[in-house]
């Protein structure tokens, strides 16, 4: 399987290669949530898309897609909650991207799924509060608009794709476990499949929720508060971001003149059985690492770098970074090892498919971001963390753990040309 | 890729009728009516008044029952849990203990299950108190309100009660989340090894502002019956007026059926292929060209010939539009001999179950196929005069059954439908 689009917004920019260039110049994205206010427990900080430009991206992606494309995203964004816009963007830019509009597969075999759970927490709660004041006074389109399938739902009308339609989630974990779910959607006989990780879309009463389970920031100043496997690390930082992939068998791509960007080479999932109290589960991680691995065809030997799920909390950095150091035995010493939520924050359910995005940027341009804010690392974890600068890499893994023992991981190879 | 069959080896059933498989099979035979007025909800500021309840129901002796049949580790694990969770979770929580129970597995079989869980958004109510509370006083949000509230939690609960380590996640696409969950188990067999999966079609949760919002849509039932609940739900009839939401859950357990085999267990049926299509229209419209496409679809991925089929589990809401598309995409995917199939719309009785119709409903309808019986179509009092097939309008029928469609369809234009055989 190939990946042939990459699209996200983050809050250092909406597009893949430049979003990388700033992550690479030391660039961080987090500041706070204009939209949200301050609550007693929650993070002060954030990385807020709330400010996003939607008309201005709307404008340029109309000006790449066919005219009829373009009013139907126009008006479905014009309609939608917040958060569905940014999906549909997303959505958009990867699906130009990989050509689909010149180079179209047939509609009945395009599939689109949603990656993500409860997605609309803030529309949710201004919708409680029209409801409180007059429960007539709520969107009458809220039935379908707090649904998270409304999501996938609303890309499958804008591409017009009939195929497969439905949305997975699992927790922060949500992103692999799309991709995983393409995949099998792929093997049973879907020409291509639409993977789109909407904005997680935190209300106040989130990050309160959050800040109460103490697993958010205490830290004030946004641009040094997410270190992840960094020593002073308190706790992670929330962020927006989106992002969507288009994924498509080899041949299928090659036949209908794509351009592969990556492979995707496996997705594995797990749990850890244990849902409370939410403790990641070192064996568990490394065990699905070696599996995952496996099931691309691939050993430790082969791997470059890994996209840590490091979100810079305390608990959970330390046991990836034991999980990692236990997966990669003697190899830890060379394999590179990076969090790019150390910039972007952590967008959630969305974040494993940027982290993906983010690394066929970087097996393709042969380049590594470093992990910000990374100073003092943990001394209990014992990994080689990269550098920015220019690499030679081939084999990537992705990770990803979600809140309750929630696990999924894939593998990601450059695209070398031959078949 | 295994080309074994996969078996239903275990099912369970909670709905307002009965907790029991049998319970159930019996109501709807006798035609009973899950539907009342809400009791658990207040509905005093909203149009919507009746739904299927199980909101106030006392789960203790059900978890004092089941805790003592289990085998040890997962008693003792669902004792702990049910400490812990909210009343919705913890239903689905004893259910997928009975469907435990009901297939025999050991607790090493247990722990081989991935977990799938059929649904999204299911705690709306434990989100808005969560949003009165923080309103009123800015505070009161416990450390565990956000854990709670992630429908994957359910999962993790699952994936804990079973001790399994198996991948555990929720999949949805709107009311046909049911089957969507179906596909996946499949998929897990075929594709990623399991050696068994717990489908859970998961209750919903619904809150007040939730019913609104289907009521402002002009989905729901509300004007018409309001004093006579159980008559409200009426496929076909021509005095329907939409649908009755309720609470509801189902699980099925899917096996290779060789494992099942060797396990000396029964299989209820095999379930052969799940047909999913978009109709590319994220709203409400039911569309006859999706549907049709999603049966053809899964009689083609199931190996069933069309002539096989002898009774659809319809999806019929009691919608004025829905119902009748449904028939109209029956009459396209099976052709003429969509008129020698008997149709029956469960909700008459059940109301609309949400995220969890499809499982129930598809539990409910293998029971009858193994009944050789099929259920009435409760509350046609006259018969829309656009319908032209067998919709069981005048009660149970005998009815050997040797496959059947179990349909779902969702906002947001998801159509599924799932196809189960009798189990040779």
């Amino acid at each position: 399987m190939v990946i042939t689009g990459v699209g996200m917004i983050t809050p250092l920019g909406d597009d893949v290669d430049a979003v990388l260039d700033r992550m690479i110049a030391g660039e961080g994205g987090i500041g706070r949530f204009m939209n949200l206010a301050q609550t007693p427990h929650g993070a002060a900080i954030g990385g807020d898309l709330s400010a996003y430009n939607v008309t201005g991206r709307v404008a340029a992606l109309r000006a790449l897609v066919p005219k009829d494309v373009g009013e139907r995203l126009s008006r479905l964004v014009r309609r939608s909650p917040w958060s569905v816009g940014l999906t549909l963007l997303v959505a958009l830019d990867a699906a130009q991207r990989a050509g689909l509009f010149e180079r179209p597969v047939p509609a009945q075999d395009l599939a689109v799924i949603g990656a993500g759970n409860n997605l609309g927490a803030r529309y949710g709660e201004e919708g409680f509060g029209r409801f409180v004041k007059e429960p007539d006074y709520i969107d009458a389109l809220q039935a379908v608009h707090m649904l998270d399938t409304n999501h996938a739902a609303s890309v499958s009308e804008l591409l017009g794709a009939k195929g497969a339609l439905f949305t997975v989630g699992a927790a922060c974990a949500s992103g692999n476990l799309g991709l995983r779910a393409a995949v099998d959607e792929l093997r049973d006989g879907a020409a291509a499949a639409v993977v789109v990780a909407p904005v997680y879309d935190y209300a106040a009463t989130t990050l309160e929720a959050l800040g109460a389970m103490g697993a958010t920031t205490e830290s004030r100043d946004a641009a040094h508060a997410s270190r992840p496997f960094d020593a002073a690390r308190d706790g992670f930082v929330p962020a927006h971001g989106a992002a969507a992939v288009i994924i498509e068998p080899l041949d299928g791509a090659l036949a209908r003149g794509a351009t592969p960007l990556a492979e995707l080479r496996a997705v594995e999932a797990s749990s850890d059985a244990c849902h409370r109290p939410p403790k990641p589960d070192p064996e568990e991680q490394a065990r699905l690492f070696l599996r995952a691995l496996a099931r691309g065809g691939h050993g430790v030997a082969e791997l470059d770098l890994v996209s840590a799920h490091a979100a810079s909390t305390p608990a959970g950095d330390l046991a990836e970074g034991q999980a990692l150091a236990r997966a990669l035995g003697d190899e830890a010493a060379r394999v590179l090892v990076n969090a790019p939520k150390g910039a972007l924050g952590h967008a959630g359910s969305a974040a494993s498919l940027i982290q993906l995005g983010l690394l066929v940027a970087q097996l393709r341009r042969g380049l590594t971001h470093g992990t910000a804010n990374l100073s003092a690392p943990d001394p209990r974890v014992p990994l080689q963390f990269a550098d920015a600068g220019p690499r030679s890499l081939t084999l990537a893994l992705n990770n990803a753990f979600g809140l309750a023992g929630l696990n999924c991981v894939s593998v990601v190879r450059r695209w070398d040309g031959e078949v | 890729m295994s080309t074994d069959p996969v078996v239903v080896s275990g099912m369970a059933l909670h709905t307002p009728l009965s907790d029991e498989l049998m319970g159930n099979l019996a109501a709807v035979m006798a035609g009973r009516s899950a539907i009342t007025a809400w009791r658990s909800i207040d509905t005093s500021r909203i149009y919507a008044k009746i739904g299927g309840d199980l909101g106030d129901v006392d789960l203790n002796p059900a978890l004092t029952e089941l805790t003592a049949r289990l085998p040890p580790g997962i008693g003792a694990r669902l004792g702990r849990l049910a400490r812990r969770l909210p009343h919705m979770p913890l239903l689905g929580l004893l259910t997928v203990a009975r469907a435990v129970l009901d297939a025999g597995l050991e607790e090493a079989e247990a722990a081989e299950a991935h977990v799938l869980i059929a649904g999204a958004n299911l705690s709306d109510r434990l989100m808005d108190d969560g949003f009165a509370r923080f309103a009123a006083t800015r505070s009161g949000i416990e450390a565990s309100h956000e854990l709670y509230l992630l429908d994957s939690t359910l999962a993790a609960c699952v994936s804990e009660l079973l001790g399994s380590r198996g991948p555990a996640f929720v999949i949805n696409g709107a009311c046909a989340s049911g089957n969507l969950a179906l596909l996946a188990g499949l998929r897990e067999l075929r594709h990623h090894g399991a050696k068994r999966v717990i489908v859970l079609g998961a209750p919903s949760d619904v809150s007040p502002r939730g019913l609104h919002g289907f009521a402002l849509l002009g989905a729901l039932a509300i004007h018409h019956h309001q004093d006579e609940p159980a008559r409200a739900s009426r496929p076909w009839d021509r005095d329907r007026e939409g649908f009755v939401p309720a609470h509801g859950c189902g699980v099925m357990v899917l096996e290779p059926r060789s494992l099942c085999v060797a396990r000396g267990a029964r299989a209820w049926a095999e379930l052969c292929g799940v047909g999913v299509t978009s109709d590319a229209n994220h709203l409400t419209m039911p569309n006859e060209e999706g549907q049709a496409r999603a049966i053809s679809l899964a009689l083609q991925r199931g190996g069933v010939a069309v002539e096989e089929l002898d009774f659809v589990s319809a999806h019929a809401t009691s919608t004025p539009a829905g119902d009748l598309v449904e028939l109209a995409a029956l009459r396209a995917a099976l052709g003429p001999h969509a008129e020698r199939v008997r149709i029956n719309a469960p909700k008459s009785m059940l109301g609309h179950t949400l995220n969890a119709s499809a499982v129930v409903e598809g539990v409910l309808a293998v029971l009858q196929m193994n009944a050789d019986t099929v259920h009435g179509s409760l509350n046609i009092d006259h018969l829309d005069p656009g319908v032209d097939l067998d919709v069981c309008a005048s009660g149970p029928a005998r009815q050997p059954v040797r496959a059947l469609l179990n349909n779902a369809f969702g906002f947001g234009g998801h159509n599924t439908t799932s196809v189960f055989r009798r189990s040779a």
